[in-house]
C-alpha cells in the first residue's frame, strides 16, 4: 500500500498525463469526422487482413473435409439439375423429351462461396463471405451448403457479401413439412446454436418427431426441397392453435466454410408480379 | 492586479480572447497549397513560474484546450496538444537552465531572463506544440509531409505573434 502511494507520488504527474491524453484521444476519434474515419479505417485495416491470414492458415486444415463435400456436392446437384430447370416451352409430348431441344431455362445458379468470418454465439449473427456485386450477389438471396440453409443475403459491397445467418433472431424463413406440404415460418430464439424452431403449422396436421424439414420455395430466395432439419420434439402451447416444432439443423453453422448463394434468375420478374398484385 | 492568481486570470482571458475572436477569424494564406494557423495562447503555459506543479500545468493545459476546441469545432484536438505541452515544459526548462539557475518564484519572461533566452525556449517549445496539434488534427502518418509543412508555416506566424505581444506588454511574472 505503501509502496502503491510512493508510486503514485512519484509517478502521479505521468499518470495524469497519460489519463488526459487518453480522454483527448477519446474525444477525438469520437467527435471529429476525419479522425474518426481514419481510426475506423485503420482498425478494420488490421483486423481485416489478421482475419484473411487466419483463414488461410486455417483453411488448409479443413482442405480434405471440403474436398469431399465438394464431390458430394456436385454428384448431388448432378442428380438434381432437373429440379432446377423451368420448361419454357409447353410441351406435353413428354416422351420424346429432350433437354437440348426443349429450350429449357434455368430458374437457379448458384454461386459458390467461401465463409470468411462467421459468429454463432450472439442473438444476430452474421457471416461474411467472399463475394459480392461483381459475382452478382445483391441482397435478397438464400446461402444454402450442401447439407443444409445458412441464411440470406443483406449487403454486399463489391467483392463481399454480409449474411443474415438462420442464427439470427431477425431471420424468418418459409419452411414445410417434407411430403406432406404443410408449412410455417422457420425463427431462431438464440442461445442454441443446432436448433431453431418452426412456428405458425395448424395443430390439425399430423407432425411427428423425425420428419424431415425443408424449404417451401415460396420466396425468390430458396429453391423448393432444400434440406433444414429434423423435426425432434413438437407440442402444442396449451390455448393457441399451432404447433411449437423443434427442429434440429441440419447444417452446422458453427463449423461452415463452402457455401452456395442461390440466384433466383426471374426473381425480377416475380417481384413485378408481386408490385402488380399489391398496386390492386 | 498584485494577487498574482488574478493577475494570471486576467491574462489567460485576454489570451484566450485573442486566440478565438482574433487570429481565429483571420485566415492566414493560403501559402503554396496550405494554411496557417496563428496560436498564442500557449504561451500562458509557457509565462507561468518555474514553481507552477507539473500537475496544475497539465490540468491548465487540458481545460484551456478544450475551451479553445469549442471555438474551432475539433474536440480534443488543442486539449491534447496543450496537455503534452504542459508535460514536456519541465524537462525543457531543465535542458535550458542559465548558469545562474532559476529563481522559483520568477516567471519565465524577458524581463526575468533575456530576449535570447526566452525566444530559444518559447521557440523549442511552440515547435514541439504545432508538431503535435498537427499530429492529431492530420492524424495519420501518411500526411508526414502535411504535418511538417503546416508546423513550419504556423510556427513562423505564431513565433511572430508572441513576440509582438511579448513586446508590447513585456510583463515582469
Amino acid at each position: 500500500m505503501f509502496g502503491l502511494l510512493r508510486l503514485l507520488a512519484r509517478f502521479g504527474a505521468v499518470f495524469l498525463f497519460l489519463f488526459l491524453e487518453g480522454i483527448c484521444m477519446y474525444l477525438i476519434v469520437r467527435f471529429n469526422e476525419n479522425q474518426k474515419a481514419i481510426f475506423a479505417s485503420s482498425a478494420s485495416y488490421f483486423t481485416g487482413s489478421a482475419l484473411n491470414q487466419y483463414q488461410k492458415v486455417t483453411r488448409y486444415a479443413r482442405l480434405q473435409k471440403q474436398v469431399e463435400s465438394l464431390q458430394k456436392e456436385v454428384s448431388r446437384l448432378e442428380n438434381e439439375s432437373w429440379k432446377m430447370y423451368y420448361l419454357d416451352q409447353a410441351k406435353t409430348d413428354t416422351a420424346r423429351m429432350r433437354l437440348d431441344t426443349l429450350g429449357l431455362v434455368p430458374v437457379y445458379s448458384v454461386v459458390e462461396a467461401q465463409v470468411i468470418n462467421n459468429s454463432v454465439s450472439g442473438a444476430k449473427n452474421m457471416l461474411t463471405i467472399n463475394r459480392g456485386k461483381k459475382h452478382g450477389v445483391s441482397p435478397p438471396m438464400g446461402v444454402i451448403t450442401s447439407n443444409g440453409i445458412v441464411g440470406i443475403v443483406r449487403h454486399s459491397t463489391e467483392h463481399f457479401s454480409s449474411v443474415m445467418s438462420v442464427l439470427n433472431t431477425q431471420t424468418r424463413i418459409s419452411a414445410s413439412v417434407k411430403g406432406k406440404g404443410y408449412f410455417g415460418s422457420l425463427v431462431w430464439k438464440g442461445t442454441d446454436p443446432r436448433h431453431a424452431w418452426l412456428l405458425d403449422v395448424p395443430k390439425h396436421n399430423p407432425v411427428h418427431p423425425g420428419d424431415t424439414i425443408e424449404t417451401s420455395g415460396f420466396s425468390t430466395l430458396f429453391p423448393k426441397g432444400v434440406l433444414v432439419g429434423v423435426v425432434r420434439k413438437r407440442w402444442v402451447p396449451s390455448g393457441e392453435s399451432n404447433y411449437l416444432i423443434q427442429v434440429e439443423l441440419s447444417a452446422d453453422l458453427t463449423h461452415v466454410n463452402q457455401v452456395y448463394v442461390v440466384k433466383n434468375l426471374f426473381r425480377k420478374e416475380f417481384d413485378q408480379l408481386e408490385q402488380l398484385s399489391a398496386n390492386e | 492586479m498584485n494577487n498574482p492568481i488574478i493577475r494570471q486570470g486576467l491574462r489567460l482571458l485576454f489570451f484566450l480572447l485573442v486566440q478565438v475572436l482574433l487570429l481565429k477569424q483571420i485566415p492566414l494564406g493560403p501559402i503554396g497549397p496550405f494554411y496557417a494557423d496563428a496560436f498564442v495562447y500557449p504561451l500562458f503555459l509557457l509565462l507561468l513560474p518555474q514553481r507552477t506543479s507539473l500537475e496544475l500545468l497539465l490540468l491548465l493545459g487540458f481545460g484551456i484546450g478544450l475551451f479553445v476546441d469549442m471555438f474551432y469545432d475539433s474536440w480534443g484536438v488543442h486539449a491534447s496538444a496543450s496537455v503534452f505541452l504542459a508535460f514536456i515544459r519541465p524537462g525543457m526548462l531543465r535542458r535550458l537552465e542559465p548558469k545562474g539557475g532559476y529563481n522559483l518564484n520568477y516567471g519565465l519572461t524577458i524581463q526575468r531572463f533575456s530576449l535570447n533566452w526566452f525566444l530559444r525556449y518559447a521557440a523549442f517549445m511552440m515547435l514541439f506544440y504545432l508538431g503535435f496539434y498537427y499530429s492529431m488534427q492530420v492524424f495519420s502518418p501518411v500526411f508526414f509531409l502535411e504535418i511538417i509543412a503546416k508546423t513550419a508555416l504556423s510556427f513562423v506566424t505564431s513565433m511572430l505573434f508572441i513576440l509582438i505581444l511579448m513586446l508590447i506588454f513585456n510583463p515582469l511574472d
